[in-house]
């Protein structure tokens, strides 16, 4: 460029000194080719200043417009300076730098895409996880509803369960009551039947003894009859006597003072005769007293008879039915043991699943306890998640700005 | 002293001279007799000898009584006339004297024939004596 200037200027000066010659050669007045020289030199000096300034300026107009687009982001710009001047000179460092520079946000331009991409996927992926998680917080919800529940339903079932175990518990001092109670009836129904045995041989006993006494009654009657036969001679001999010595009496009386004492004698005789027939009298009385209670006797030991008949039947069907009674309640006995065993069992391992299932229901209040916890930290977890969520939309934005930004790079032909 | 037999007709007690007393016997073996008077009751065959019985208290008007062992027949004998008089029951003899004929004017009986309500003849001690002399004559007069 100055070398430029320094040769153009060097012309200029040249034609200038060519053209005063010239005129004063040619002209007659030294003003007219003075005038003349002057307008020359003006009219060179005006288009070589024209030359030189339009090869200076074409340039630098090439490179302002390359810069202005560039200014606007376009950094597809070849720039075409083949000036070796100073121009060409900043017109090659600003290709260079241009050239960087469209490899630099070449490379922005990926990395922002890259980014918005990671970004949105990131965005994406906590969106999701958002829902995931109030999703799973929903779950956790239920399921803490659900552990109250069971809870609930546990302390419940505990109660009822130490309920069950306390009533297995009675029914198994009850059953063992009973079994007692059994063996104590099996003894009693033993006892029951050797005394109804017993009984037996004493009513046998006693029904001996009634034969023996209806036999003697019979004997009894037997005599009475003929005591009762001998009481009528008796009396017959009585009332004859009676008679005799009435006569007696009247043929004394008709024998005068020679009857008088066999009179007396007679009167005496029948006096006694009196007395033996009164005497007599009463004897049958009772005699037929004694016939009528040795008949009702006789009836009431038939009755008796035939009640200790009836008795002895009882007593066969009584020992019949407590050999019935015995099978039965030695059965009776064991089924009680049995179930007793059984209750006992039963009641302990009631009580063994009642504590199980206080352990269980203190278990499920932990659970329960854990759950609400895990809630709090799931909220927690929510909000960091929250927070993360705006970080990173915070981060798309941001990445969305850049990518505009570097979007007004163009750097290829897209 | 006149010595008497007691006896009862009918719980009415009454008494015979003794002196007229043959024997008593047993009321057994009376035969019915046809056509009699109702105060006959029968005959009885003693050792052969057959006396007429009387039922002295259908005749006296006393009501007469079931027969009972106790019954007995008193046989009578006066002047060759022997017959039995049924009475209820004999009850003992006796010692006492007589008060003769004041009896008459009692009425015990209430018979038919009006000579028997006047039979008795009352003796000491307040007893009852049959006037046997008035009853023989009525059988010997034979006016039933």
């Amino acid at each position: 460029m100055r070398n430029k200037l320094v040769i153009s200027f060097t012309g200029v000066i040249l034609w200038i000194l060519a053209v005063n010659f010239l005129s004063n050669l040619v002209m007659d007045s030294a003003w007219k080719s003075q005038a003349l020289s002057i307008a020359m030199g003006l009219l060179v000096g005006m288009i070589f200043g024209i030359y030189i300034s339009n090869s200076v300026t074409k340039n630098l107009f090439r490179l302002v417009e390359a810069t202005t687009v560039v200014s606007e982001g376009d950094l597809r710009q070849e720039i075409d300076v083949k000036a070796t001047d100073e121009i060409g000179k900043l017109a090659a460092s600003f290709k260079a730098m241009v050239l960087n520079l469209r490899q630099i946000v070449a490379n922005v331009k990926k990395g922002s895409q890259k980014v918005i991409q990671s970004s949105d996927e990131v965005y994406d992926s906590i969106k999701k996880l958002s829902g995931i998680s109030e999703q799973f917080a929903s779950e956790v919800e239920k399921v803490i509803g659900a552990a109250q529940k069971q809870f609930t339903l546990l302390s419940q079932d505990s109660l009822a369960l130490k309920s069950i175990s306390d009533s297995v518990g009675k029914i198994a001092t009850m059953a063992n009551v009973a079994s007692l109670s059994a063996s104590r009836a099996v003894k009693n129904s033993y006892e029951g039947k050797n005394a109804a045995e017993s009984a037996i041989r004493q009513i046998q006993g006693v029904f001996s003894q009634v034969e023996k006494s209806i036999l003697l009654t019979q004997g009894l009657g037997n005599k009475i009859i003929k005591m009762s036969r001998v009481m009528e001679i008796i009396t017959d001999i009585a009332r004859k006597t009676d008679m005799l010595s009435l006569n007696a009496t009247v043929e004394a009386s008709k024998a005068g003072e020679y009857g008088k004492g066999f009179g007396i004698v007679a009167e005496e005789i029948r006096y006694l005769t009196e007395e033996s027939k009164s005497s007599a009298k009463e004897i049958s009385l009772l005699i037929e007293e004694i016939q009528s209670e040795n008949a009702a006797v006789k009836t009431s030991i038939g009755e008796g008879v035939a009640g200790i008949n009836r008795g002895r039947e009882t007593m066969g069907t009584l020992i019949k039915n407590f050999d019935h009674i015995v099978d039965e309640v030695t059965k009776l006995g064991g089924g009680f043991e049995e179930i007793s065993i059984e209750t006992n069992r039963q009641a302990m391992d009631s009580k063994t699943i009642a504590q199980a299932f206080e352990e269980l229901t203190k278990f499920a209040e932990a659970n329960s306890l854990a759950m609400q916890k895990s809630n709090a930290v799931m909220g927690e977890q929510k909000k960091i998640l929250e927070q993360t969520k705006a970080s990173s939309q915070n981060l798309m934005d941001t990445a969305h700005k850049l990518n505009e930004a570097v979007a007004k790079f163009k750097v290829a032909d897209e | 002293m006149n010595k008497i037999l007691l006896f009862e007709l009918n719980t009415q007690s009454l008494g015979f001279d003794l002196h007229y007393v043959r024997e008593v016997i047993e009321n057994k073996n009376i035969q019915p007799v046809p056509l009699a008077p109702h105060f006959v009751l029968g005959i009885v065959n003693r050792r052969g000898k057959v006396f007429t019985i009387i039922n002295l208290a259908a005749l006296l008007g006393v009501p007469s009584k079931d027969l009972s062992p106790d019954s007995r027949i008193v046989i009578l004998e006066h002047k060759e006339m022997d017959i039995g008089i049924l009475v209820d029951i004999i009850n003992q003899t006796k010692s006492v004297s007589l008060t003769e004929k004041k009896a008459n004017e009692t009425h015990l009986f209430t018979s038919k024939e009006k000579e028997f309500r006047h039979m008795v003849l009352k003796c000491e001690e307040g007893i009852h004596l049959l006037d046997l002399e008035k009853f023989f004559t009525f059988l010997k007069e034979g006016k039933f």
